[in-house]
């Protein structure tokens, strides 16, 4: 019996959920449809480099936004962070200054730190500069230095 | 259940930071050899003795030097032979040769070397080339000059002895 009672209970109450009255003369109602597109972006940095002997403009590759999905006031930012230093590997007090700078090596000439990228495709070609000066003074041996680029999605400004 | 709590509240508190900044570091290892020695060719437009440091060479012959050292060469001349132009790669370097012993010596000290070098050497000769020097002309002028002077005093004498 009281599972009769329940059952009848539980039926009435579906029907008093299910059947709402609906007016016609109800008011548009709006339902706001949201969703999140995660940013994402592809980098390029430039690949290791054996500078020749004796040359004073030596091309670096490029760093470039390959493809970016990126919300409207942010940017990608690259900064190059580098001890602008090659050292000889066997005596580390031995040494040969470089600069990195923006363009091709045949019109370098502003120092690159960082840049900021906005669209897919920007890009900035980099050149390593060894002064002829230095590049006589040089001890013989093999000289080496790691460039590292920081890669930030940030505000844009 | 509270570990359930304690890891999702991370993650939310994960979530809520990782879009204002990400940060990525890539790096380029970038190497360069500077070589340990360098090739000095040293050429003459006549044969001389050439000695680089200890080693003999001939004309037209690459030797290997030491980077940033300061090596010497010698020219041996002989008594036909006088020391007189010199081009270190293509830079005349004539004032700065030391001409000694009269002039069968002339050395030159390099400054540390740090490149490849050609050491040109110019040479004139005492001996005449082709045919006769001047000089020789001279002689053989004058030569000709007393002959025809004895001639003719020898013709002289002898109409006034007649």
């Amino acid at each position: 019996m009281k599972k009769k009672f329940a059952l009848c209970t539980a039926v009435l109450m579906l029907m008093s959920v299910s059947a709402l009255p609906v007016s016609a003369a109800d008011d548009t109602r709006t339902a706001v449809i949201s969703t999140t597109v995660e940013p994402t972006y592809v980098v390029t940095i430039p690949a290791d480099l054996k500078i020749p002997f004796n040359q004073e403009k030596t091309n670096f590759g490029e760093v470039k936004l390959d493809s970016a999905q990126i919300e409207v006031d942010k940017c990608v930012k690259v900064t190059m962070i580098s001890d602008n230093t090659l050292k000889n590997k066997a005596d580390k007090s031995k040494t040969i200054p470089y600069q990195i700078y923006e363009g091709k090596a045949d019109s370098a000439e502003t120092v690159f730190t960082t840049a900021s990228y906005l669209t897919a495709g920007a890009k900035t070609a980099l050149t390593i500069g060894i002064e002829k000066s230095d590049w006589n003074k040089a001890y013989a041996g093999e000289y080496e230095d790691t460039v590292t680029f920081q890669i930030e999605y940030t505000d844009n400004q | 259940m509270k570990r359930l709590a304690v890891v999702l509240g991370m993650c939310l508190c994960l979530s809520a930071f990782c879009p204002l900044t990400a940060h990525a570091e890539e790096s380029a290892v970038i190497s360069a050899t500077v070589p340990d020695t360098h090739s000095l060719t040293v050429t003459a437009n006549e044969d001389i003795k050439i000695e680089v440091g200890t080693t003999w060479i001939q004309n037209g012959d690459t030797v290997k030097v030491n980077r940033l050292s300061s090596p010497c060469i010698m020219l041996e001349l002989t008594s036909e032979q006088n020391f007189s132009k010199a081009f270190l790669n293509g830079v005349d370097i004539t004032d700065q040769i030391r001409v000694e012993k009269y002039g069968y010596i002339a050395s030159y000290y390099f400054e540390p070397v740090y490149e490849d070098m050609t050491l040109e050497i110019e040479i004139e000769s005492n001996l005449p080339q082709t045919g006769y020097s001047n000089i020789y002309r001279i002689i053989e002028i004058s030569a000709l000059l007393m002959t025809t002077t004895g001639i003719v005093i020898v013709a002289k004498t002898k109409k006034e002895k007649e």
